[in-house]
Parts: C-alpha cells; structure tokens; sequence
C-alpha cells in the first residue's frame, strides 16, 4: 500500500468541492493507497495537492515525500487517481 | 489552539456588564439576538481545525515557533498578508456576515511595528510589554477586540479642548501601578464575542493631548467596563416564534456595543503608549492601513454569497437567460473582483517593519478601502433590482406557516414550478437581510464607516499621491523646463 497524505489550499474561492474531490480519490484508491494528513517526520509515497484553483502556487516542501501530485480543478481528479494508481 | 466548542465555553465564564434592550444580559452566548454574531466569530475558530482551510487559516508564530490562528499572527511576509485577506474572504463566504475577529489582527500588528518605533524613539518599553500580551494571546488562542474610535463630541476640538473631558477616552489618574482611564468607544465589533480589548487612540494628538495618547489592553469583562449593545434593523426577528425563514441568515450575523470605560484601572504592563502624542498618529494610520486592507477579503466573501443568492434568485423566477440578467450578475461580479483585486495588491505591494512584521501598502489600501465605500452600494442595489419587490412584500414566515394561508402562499409565490416556493421566500429573505436587515449593517453601513469614512482614506490618498513626481513626468513630455 503506498503511504499518501493530503494538503488542501486555504479554500479562499475554490472552483470546485475539494473535499469531494478528495473523497473521491480515497475512495477510487482505496485497494492500493492510504491517506493520511500529514505528520512532521512522517516519510510519504504521495503528496495529493488539492488546489481549489490554478493560482494557488505552494508545493509545502516541508513534507517528506517522494511525488507530488497536484489537483486543481474538477478536471484533474481522474488524471490524478491514475497518476497515483501508476506509482503503486 | 482553541476548538469552536473551548471558544463558547470561554466566553461564558467572562463575567461582561452587558446590556440590550434596557437590561442587563445575563448570560449572552445563549442568547438568541447576540448568538448568531458569536457563531461567525467561532467560525474563526472551528475552520482553523479544518484540514481543507487550515492553510489559510493558521500560521506559524515567529515568537513560538508554534501553529496559532491567523487571527493572532504578525505578518511575517508579503504572503502572509495575501493569506490574510485570502482568509477573510473565505470567512465572508461562509458567515456571509462580519465575523469580527480582523479588527483584533490588525490593532494587533499596527500596535506591534508602533511600540518597537516608539521604544526606539522615546527608550519607553512598550514593545516589550505588548509582546508579552501577544505572547499569551497567540498561546491560549485568546479573542481581541480592537478598540479605536472615541465618541469625539465636538469634531472642530481636540480632545483637551472638549466640553466634557471625557468624550475621548484618557487617562484620569496616574498611580506607581499603572492608569485609570475613562472615556468610550463606538462601534465596537465582536466585543462581546472578546476576551481582550486592545485599545489605542483615535486621531493624531498634539502637545497638551498627553492624557488622550493613551494605547493599552485589559480583559473584556474589567471592572468599570459597561457595555450597550447596537440595535440593528429587524433584530427582533430572532426572537420571533417563528425565527428561521425571516431572519434571512439564521445561524450567522455580526454585533456593535458602545464600550463605557469608567475608572478602568490598566496595569503598567499592560500599557502600550502613554503621552506620547507625536506617535498616536503612527497607530492610527497602521490599524486603518490594515484594517482598509482587510476590506478587500471580508466584504469580498459576503458579496460572493450576495451575488450567488441573486443568481439564485434569478434562476427560481425562470429570468436567470434574460441579458440583462446575465449582465447585471457579470457587474456585481467585476465590482466584487475589483475590491479583491485591491486587498491583494496593498498585501503583495507589503514592506517590512523596523519591527519586523509586515505593512501593507498604505496607499493602495486607502484605495481598497474607498472602493468598498462604494461598491458593495452598487452590488446590493443590482441585487435589489434583480430580486424583485417580493424580497420586501412577501408574507411572513407566521403566515407560511399557518394552514389556511399556506396553499395560498405556495400557488401565489411559486416562480419556476420545479422550485419550492419556501426555497425562494428563503433565497429573497437572505437578500433583504444582507441588503437591509441585520447583516446590511455590516455589508453597508461598515463599509462605508468602517475602517474609517471616506473622506480619511481620500486624506490618506492625497498625502501619498506622490503628485510632484506626477507633475514632473506631465512636464518632461510636454518639454516644459
């Protein structure tokens, strides 16, 4: 199982339901990733960026973690659940 | 940091001598006029728990080291302060009211870069024993008030000048402990929802002000502190037996009290500027530079649900693909952007402080600000039009709710058929409340007052307008010598 966790932006005017859209990826990955949110010290597979729009620039390259896959519309939700599907 | 629910119990064990109606309020976080204005101001705190806002929300105290609420930070960045406003906005979207909290930030930073100055200035201690407050503040996640605008009696007098010496709040005895100051302030938001006040003068103050130039914080709940709760329009909504369709914004709302100060004894630690008149001015002009910035968010997020109910409002009525429609929401959308587009420029166009944290670009923010005097005007007006008479004429939740009126009301009031009739008296009640019930005072009346009145942010404007460097720029290209 690919150890994952989640960053949200702040949600200022998101374009899209970030929570959902998290939801969704869990829920599609269930059988080969498990999310958590990020822990100091805590190593990760995946980073899951969830952006609620493309002006949102930060990476938080404060969390250890090997990939970082991005979300920031309602479009990238399938893209990102087969990016992650590919590292497992 | 403190959760929504440590918040509410907090404030209950404040002991406030609080009063509305003509009595006294015994227990206000129960209350239903003033609980709706508490549950925006806990909002601050229940979406800094939530992981999908936490970004905006929190930050990182550069005293600590630790993660502590926005509301209690000092701008460490020009990110910082575009965070800020990205964050009020947000809570303007959720409360679609003012959730009061900004105005303790941003005291908070002006009095932070002032006492640093002044100590620099003047070999006083003022910095030393506001970070010491700030400390506390930032560690028990505390709520502050931010206490500014005296009542001002005669407006062509100085404070000293005044007929009754109390009209501007000041320092009435001097003891080896600390100050007892009387006086008042208006307008005071969210003070109920407070533990803390932080007060600071209100104008610029010459020689022979030194009583009036007076910045300090107590707790809410100080003996000597009366407060009188601010009668807003259809307040007694929330109190009818019938109390969620007509109230517009059931749960969310936003409060004023004047503020009494009677003998209020201030310690010496707690004191943050105490006669030194040529500095009262630097305050001023930080607090309103912040809070003029913070109007680009705030006011931003509210029109945001305003605009969207309008649109609402449009679609249940079956106008929502007429042009004019369309064109009217296209301008309340350009209106609304264009303040944003202001609270994000004074944040990015930031500078640092001697102090450390960051300031705002004062001019830029006097723009933001008188901007906001105008638009949200515009914005609520195209509302009104588009939401049609019945937002104003439409019967009462009691008569809905009465059997023998009911179908009537549900047949006559119908709009697209597939729409609930309640689902639009609802959507038509939230715009009459944000456009002329209980929340218009803080989309309205605030954003025109708030902050200051226009005529100080255009004060403001033109001393720095740069205008000399305007001129030369006009007489190089015309070739004048």
């Amino acid at each position: 199982m690919l150890r994952c966790t989640v960053k949200f932006c702040g949600g200022c005017n998101p374009r899209y339901d970030r929570g959902e859209a998290y939801q969704t990826v869990r829920t599609s990955l269930a059988d080969v990733a498990g999310f958590s949110y990020p822990e100091d010290g805590v190593h990760y597979d995946a980073l899951l960026i969830i952006r609620g729009c493309t002006g949102c620039p930060y990476l938080y390259e404060e969390i250890d973690a090997d990939h970082r896959i991005i979300i920031d519309s309602a479009d990238g939700i399938e893209e990102a659940i087969r990016t992650i599907r590919q590292l497992a | 940091m403190m959760t929504k629910d440590q918040y509410i119990e907090s404030l209950r064990k404040l002991k406030l001598n609080l009063y509305m109606f003509g009595e006294k309020v015994e227990n206000p976080v129960d209350n239903p006029i003033i609980r709706p204005s508490l549950n925006s101001f806990a909002a601050t705190y229940e979406l800094a728990e939530d992981p999908q806002y936490e970004d905006l929300m929190t930050a990182t105290s550069h005293i600590s080291g630790k993660k502590i609420n926005r509301f209690t930070h000092m701008h460490q960045s020009t990110d910082d302060l575009i965070k800020k406003v990205k964050m009020q906005r947000l809570l303007g979207q959720k409360t679609a009211a003012c959730f009061q909290r900004c105005v303790g930030m941003d005291a908070m930073n002006a009095v932070f870069s002032s006492t640093y100055e002044i100590d620099e200035a003047c070999g006083t201690k003022y910095h030393e024993n506001f970070v010491k407050f700030l400390t506390r503040v930032q560690d028990e996640d505390l709520a502050v008030d931010g206490a500014m605008t005296d009542v001002k009696g005669d407006r062509s007098l100085a404070p000293s000048k005044q007929a009754d010496p109390d009209l501007f709040l000041h320092v009435v005895e001097r003891t080896a402990d600390g100050v007892y100051v009387t006086g008042a302030k208006a307008h005071q938001t969210g003070f109920v929802n407070s533990h803390e006040v932080l007060v600071m003068p209100t104008i610029s103050m010459r020689e022979g002000d030194e009583d009036y130039a007076i910045s300090f914080a107590v707790p809410t709940d100080s003996e000597g502190i009366t407060l009188i709760y601010g009668r807003q329009s259809c307040d007694t909504r929330k109190t009818e037996e019938y109390n969620d369709i007509d109230v517009g914004n059931k749960v969310y709302g936003g409060h004023e009290v004047l503020v009494i100060f009677d003998r209020v004894f201030v310690p010496n630690d707690r004191i943050f500027l105490n006669g030194e008149v040529k500095f009262a001015g630097m305050i001023v002009e930080r607090f309103a530079g912040y809070h003029r910035q913070s109007y680009g968010g705030c006011k931003v997020g509210v029109g945001d649900v305003l605009i969207g109910a309008t649109a609402l409002a449009g679609d249940m009525a079956g106008s929502a693909k007429a042009s004019h429609v369309k064109d009217k929401l296209i301008e309340m959308t350009h209106l609304n952007e264009t303040l944003y587009c202001c609270g994000i420029a004074c944040s990015s166009q930031g500078t640092k402080t001697k102090a450390g944290n960051y300031l705002i670009d004062l001019l830029l923010a006097n723009v933001c600000k008188q901007n906001v005097t105008r638009f949200p005007y515009e914005i609520a007006r195209l509302a009104q039009d588009l939401a049609g008479g019945l937002m104003v004429t439409q019967p009462s939740e009691a008569d809905y709710r009465n059997p023998v009126l009911k179908p009537y009301i549900e047949k006559y009031l119908k709009g697209v058929a597939s729409v609930p009739t309640e689902d639009r008296m609802r959507v038509l009640r939230l715009i009459e409340n944000m456009t002329m019930g209980t929340a218009a005072v803080g989309y309205l009346p605030e954003s025109m007052h708030g902050a200051g009145s226009p005529q100080a942010q255009r004060i403001m404007i033109a001393r720095q307008s740069n205008l000399e460097m305007k001129k030369e720029l006009a007489k190089k290209i015309a070739r004048i010598q």
